[in-house]
């Protein structure tokens, strides 16, 4: 009896340490946590607008394609996420979509072609009020041919459909929760295939994701991702600096040469489709004069700018479009030349030059009302008087697009990295996001086929053409291309940045 | 000294052109003090120098004028309410001040802005409409502490009118609290003048203006600490300036000290408004 | 005194709607369309009209005003045009951290403030006072986020000895104190100052003085209700200021209360957010109003009746 009990104890023993040992050694979860400067406003992909938002739809959702940054191209390119193969009819018209089967969303329900096209249709619905519908508008019809197979049709051929189904907007829902939710709950309780989900939401300070067991991907390293808001672009730094957060986005330009010294941070330089500038009032005179246009644009020394007032976070523009964008085409800097700058204005009509207002929003873009103060500085050079309005950024955004503005030329900056949205919501004629009130009918012309033809070639120099009008005859004064500067702590490695400056965190993995 | 800041303010045109404060020069941005910019230069490469001298115009006028507006309504409505401490008009007004101090002051200027249109006008209404809230709250409680004290009941018991009690006896009294605050408001309105910039208040850029070059040498802090030194010490010696002011009107620096240390020793009759001079 | 501060609650009670109509008003009136800041950059005409219908701003003025007060008074504020969530709830989650900040700010601040001052009073023209008095003029004008930053990177970047922000634990909440304290304590310094000056000096301490009373008994009896009130006053009226109020502290410490969310709110336009957010602070500092004129009448027994 005493033998057997002293066994017992003894296996007890034994098992208890072992137990307790592997406790003891279980590995700490591994955490990657991120700073944005804003927090996230909703995970509804058919309503997020902003990069944090888009960054963590980017690791719940997957979408039909993905944008994938070509180091060599340096351009931003689609690529298949849960689409396995695409077909697109001669006439440009009919696309058929084959999707990777089995995969399947958080809550067990297949992703499937029925799924698609919910998701698809979602954002088309004017009930549901997605302001994406323009991404999606020509499509005229979704059917499923098979689970894993649908048709869509549009009403005219749209070659850019392809492109745009890589937007974090076209993210795939499950259709069970996105229909039992309450719309604008869906947001906060979001539910799709990605390698994580929505473990907590703490609003204005936290968003955690988990990893989601369902996901049938490469499984990534990180057992969870933690976003902070945090506002202060100083406080992020110190955060980074702390080692409180391993990645910090936007860090300004004035604290990288402190953290460049420091053995245990990284600083990344992304160049990102971001590109700032002076829009002309086409409506007032006389900015309707190309020569008037073409003289503003050499009388500004972008170089001193970007060196001196962006102090680096940025790149002196060589096209309409910065690097990144599809279809991009570097054509050269403006030179600086205030000397022809002024005798054009002369041959305009304006030798002693003339008098106008510049707008400018208030703390939207990094240093705006100093870059607005520096390109008034320059037009001074050269006889444009220029008297500058500072407006909050909310009355900003309704002033401008008023058509009878007083304005002669208002800053903005636009993002957008597929070329069939971007020129086409700018410098289309009748685009209702074209406050400019650029018209070029060979423009639109050009455009209208772009958007229409399927052969890559032919689009490829469709876009060369409309990009060498846009820079020879130039309807803006092309500012800068931002640069994201980001911060990261030595050793973590696999952050991905893209140019739309969200941030993937698929294959990063920390010391 | 602080006659020193407001004949700077207005003699500056005779000495500075504006020119020194508004030229751009990019090459030589963020320059620290030294050489010929003694004070350095800007983000932009302007002269600091000028422009604090040129920034001191519009900032003390915006100062001046916005909290001595709000100053004026919030001593004033303080100073009846007290006085009829416990009655509705007392009630009302208090309620009325609880109320509106509590507005989010970014929001106030947005709605002036959005009512008046964006002007100088506006900045110095939004800044006193921000400021009389506090005055009347302190006024209110100076009022009440002051007229239970024993000359102002003795002033009342021997006849005197109401008129001249508020005069000779409560209202230097409550002044005596009031004057550090004022003073202290007009550095503490330089802020809010910083806040309120970017609704796009104040001064056109590239007019110099204390409070925005405050918020915009807040980015670079580490790296060229002057952009920032060189506005936060004018706000600060204007803060200490109005301060020594402010206690030499009051004039009872020297007087408080003979009570406590030397009880017996009193000399001159302390307190120039004791019961003497009912 | 009872008596006295319901009727102040009550007359309050009506104010406080009053200016949120009117402030409900005023927001319809200033530039600035939720409808597009919502639906984004890349939104057309068409997009912010289905947008505008969706979140309820497409009726007529009074109906939106009749729906908004019959909703409130049942305790529903709306919701957030912006993040979707119930108004309620977005204040409720900001309004603590809000309170924790500006509560023990104000607390720490009084204290040292009434401290400081009273001391400095009683030292006049010594070089402890003019020393005291200097800082404090110097600390008051300090920008925010001066002394923020410089805590920031000292105390948690430096030497880490506190988190660089948000809001999980008493701890995070020492450094935004600590900047709040140097500002608002400074100011309450020369007030307590002032009105510690003005009393010290005068007839009946010195009858009190010559009478034998020890010092300490001088200033409990007598100095520390004169200077009491009116410094309360203020802390009060600073108090409701600061909740919604402190808004560089809140983003500079990553805090997510309410002045921040008004600043969101206001930036975009989010109406009903901005009107829930401006009932709250303006019942709060309603609410502490009448809060602080009860302890200025235990503080000081004359306060108690009405006066005139």
């Amino acid at each position: 009896m005493r033998k057997c009990w002293g066994w017992r104890t003894a296996v007890a023993v034994l098992v208890g340490l072992s137990v307790a040992g592997v406790g003891w050694s279980a590995p700490a979860p591994r955490v990657l946590r991120v700073a944005e400067a804003t927090d996230v406003v909703t995970l509804d992909p058919a309503f997020a607008a902003d990069r944090p938002s888009h960054s963590v739809i980017g690791h719940i959702y997957e979408r039909l394609m993905r944008y994938e940054y070509d180091t060599q191209s340096k351009a931003i390119r689609p690529v298949p996420e849960l689409l396995r193969r695409m077909e697109v009819s001669p006439d440009g018209r009919t696309w058929t979509f084959w999707l990777h089967p089995g995969r399947v969303f958080s809550d067990g329900n297949p992703v499937d072609a029925v799924a698609v096209k919910y998701s698809l249709e979602r954002i088309l619905a004017p009930a549901i009020g997605s302001p994406y519908r323009p991404l999606l508008e020509p499509i005229q019809r979704i059917e499923v041919v098979g689970p894993d197979q649908l048709r869509v049709t549009t009403s005219e051929p749209y070659s850019s459909l392809g492109e745009n189904l890589a937007a974090y907007q076209t993210a795939v829902v499950s259709p069970r929760a996105a229909g039992r939710l309450p719309l604008r709950e869906f947001g906060r309780r979001p539910v799709g295939s990605g390698p994580y989900l929505l473990a907590e939401w703490l609003p204005g300070q936290q968003v955690v994701l988990g990893r989601n067991p369902q996901f049938s991907g490469r499984r990534p390293w990180a057992d969870q991702i933690v976003f902070r808001p945090i506002p202060e672009a100083a406080a992020r730094v110190v955060a980074l600096e702390a080692g409180d957060v391993e990645v910090a986005m936007r860090i300004p330009a004035e604290a990288v040469r402190r953290l460049e010294g420091r053995p245990d941070v990284e600083i990344l330089r992304v160049p990102t489709t971001f590109q700032i500038s002076f829009e002309f009032n086409h409506r007032r005179k006389p900015f309707d004069d190309p020569r008037v246009r073409r003289a503003l644009n050499l009388a500004v020394d972008r170089r001193a700018i970007v060196e001196r007032v962006l102090l680096g976070a940025g790149t002196v523009p060589t096209g309409p479009a910065p690097e990144g964008v599809t279809y991009r085409l570097a054509l050269g800097e403006f030179r600086y030349d205030p000397g022809e700058a002024r005798r054009l204005l002369a041959e305009a009509g304006y030798p002693q030059g003339f008098s106008t207002v510049l707008w400018t929003p208030a703390v939207r873009y990094g240093k705006d009302r100093e870059v607005a103060q520096a390109v008034q500085a320059y037009l001074a050079d050269v006889g444009v008087r220029a008297e500058i309005r500072v407006w909050e950024w909310g009355a900003y955004v309704s002033a401008i697009a008023r058509p009878e503005k007083e304005a002669g030329l208002y800053l903005l900056g636009v993002s957008i990295p597929t070329a069939d949205w971007r020129f086409y919501r700018n410098f289309r004629s009748d685009a209702p996001t074209n406050y400019s009130g650029y018209r070029n009918p060979e423009v639109d012309q050009l455009l209208d086929e772009a958007r229409a033809t399927t052969q890559e070639a032919r689009k490829r120099d469709l876009y060369a053409r409309v990009q060498r009008i846009l820079w020879t005859d130039p309807p803006y004064l092309f500012l800068y291309d931002q640069t994201l500067l980001v911060g990261i702590r030595k050793g973590v490695s696999g952050v991905r940045i893209l140019p739309i400056e969200t941030v993937e965190l698929h294959a990063a993995r920390a010391p | 000294m602080v006659f020193l800041y407001l004949g700077i303010a207005a003699l500056v045109p005779l000495f500075v052109p504006y020119e020194e404060a508004v030229r751009v020069d990019l090459a030589r941005a963020l320059e620290p003090p030294g050489g010929r910019e003694w004070l350095g230069r800007d983000e932009l490469g302007r002269s600091l120098g000028a422009r604090l001298m040129w920034g001191a115009r519009s900032t003390l006028t915006v100062v001046i004028a916005g909290v001595g507006a709000g100053g004026l309504v919030g001593v004033t409505l303080g100073m009846a309410s007290g006085l009829h401490h416990g009655g509705p008009a007392d009630a009302a007004i208090t309620a009325l001040v609880d109320a509106l101090l509590a507005l989010p002051r970014l929001l106030v200027a947005l709605l002036v802005v959005g009512l008046v249109g964006q002007s100088f006008e506006a900045l110095i209404g939004a800044v006193a409409f921000s400021s009389f809230p506090s005055f009347a709250r302190l006024a209110r409680g100076a009022t009440l502490a002051v007229q239970q004290r024993e000359f102002v009941v003795a002033a009342v018991a021997l006849g005197a009118t109401r008129g001249r009690i508020l005069i000779r006896h409560i209202l230097p009294n409550v002044l005596d609290v009031l004057l550090p605050y004022a003073s202290l408001s007009l550095s503490t309105a330089v802020l809010v003048v910083a806040a309120l910039g970017f609704l796009g208040l104040g001064p056109p850029p590239p007019a110099p203006e204390w409070g925005s070059m405050l918020s915009t040498a807040r980015s670079y802090l580490w790296e060229h600490p002057h952009l920032l030194v060189v506005p936060a010490s004018a706000v600060a010696l204007l803060a200490v300036s109005l301060s020594l002011l402010s206690d030499q009107f009051a004039g009872k620096h020297s007087q408080g000290k003979a009570v406590w240390i030397r009880p017996a020793k009193t000399g001159k009759p302390a307190g120039r408004r004791g019961l003497t001079d009912a | 005194m009872i008596h006295f501060v319901a009727r102040r609650l009550l007359l309050a009670a009506a104010l406080v709607w009053l200016v949120v109509i009117l402030v409900f008003l005023a927001l319809r009136i200033v530039p600035g369309d939720p409808a597009r800041l919502v639906a984004g950059e890349g939104a057309g005409e068409e997009e912010v009209r289905a947008v505008r219908r969706a979140i309820g701003l497409d009726d007529p003025l009074l109906v939106q005003l009749v729906r908004f007060l019959g909703s409130a008074l049942s305790g529903d504020l709306g919701t957030s045009l912006r993040s979707g969530r119930a108004v309620r709830e977005e204040i409720a989650r900001a309004f603590p951290v809000s309170l924790s900040l500006v509560g023990v700010g104000m607390l720490l601040s009084g204290g040292i403030g009434v401290a400081g001052g009273v001391l400095s009073a009683v030292v006049a023209g010594s070089a402890v006072d003019r020393v005291l008095t200097g800082a404090a003029a110097v600390a008051a004008s300090a920008p925010a986020f001066l002394t923020g930053t410089v805590l920031l990177v000292w105390f948690a970047g430096k030497l880490r000895w506190f988190p660089a922000g948000g809001f999980q634990s008493a701890w995070h909440l020492a450094l935004p104190v600590a900047t709040l304290v140097v500002s608002e304590g400074a100011v309450l310094l020369r007030v307590a100052r002032g009105a510690a000056a003005d009393v010290v000096c005068s007839e009946f301490v010195r009858t009190a003085v010559a009478k034998g009373l020890g010092p300490v008994r001088v200033l409990c009896r007598h100095v520390l209700p004169n200077v009491l009130v009116p410094v309360l006053a203020l802390c009060v009226a600073d108090f409701g200021r600061l909740l919604g109020g402190a808004v560089v502290i809140e983003s500079l410490f990553a805090l997510p209360g309410m002045g921040y969310m008004a600043l969101e709110a206001v930036r975009y336009r989010d109406y009903p957010l901005l009107q829930g957010v401006v009932v709250t602070l303006c019942a709060g500092a309603v609410l502490a109003g009448a809060v602080g004129d009860l302890v200025a009448a235990l503080v000081d027994p004359r306060l108690r009746r009405g006066h005139s």
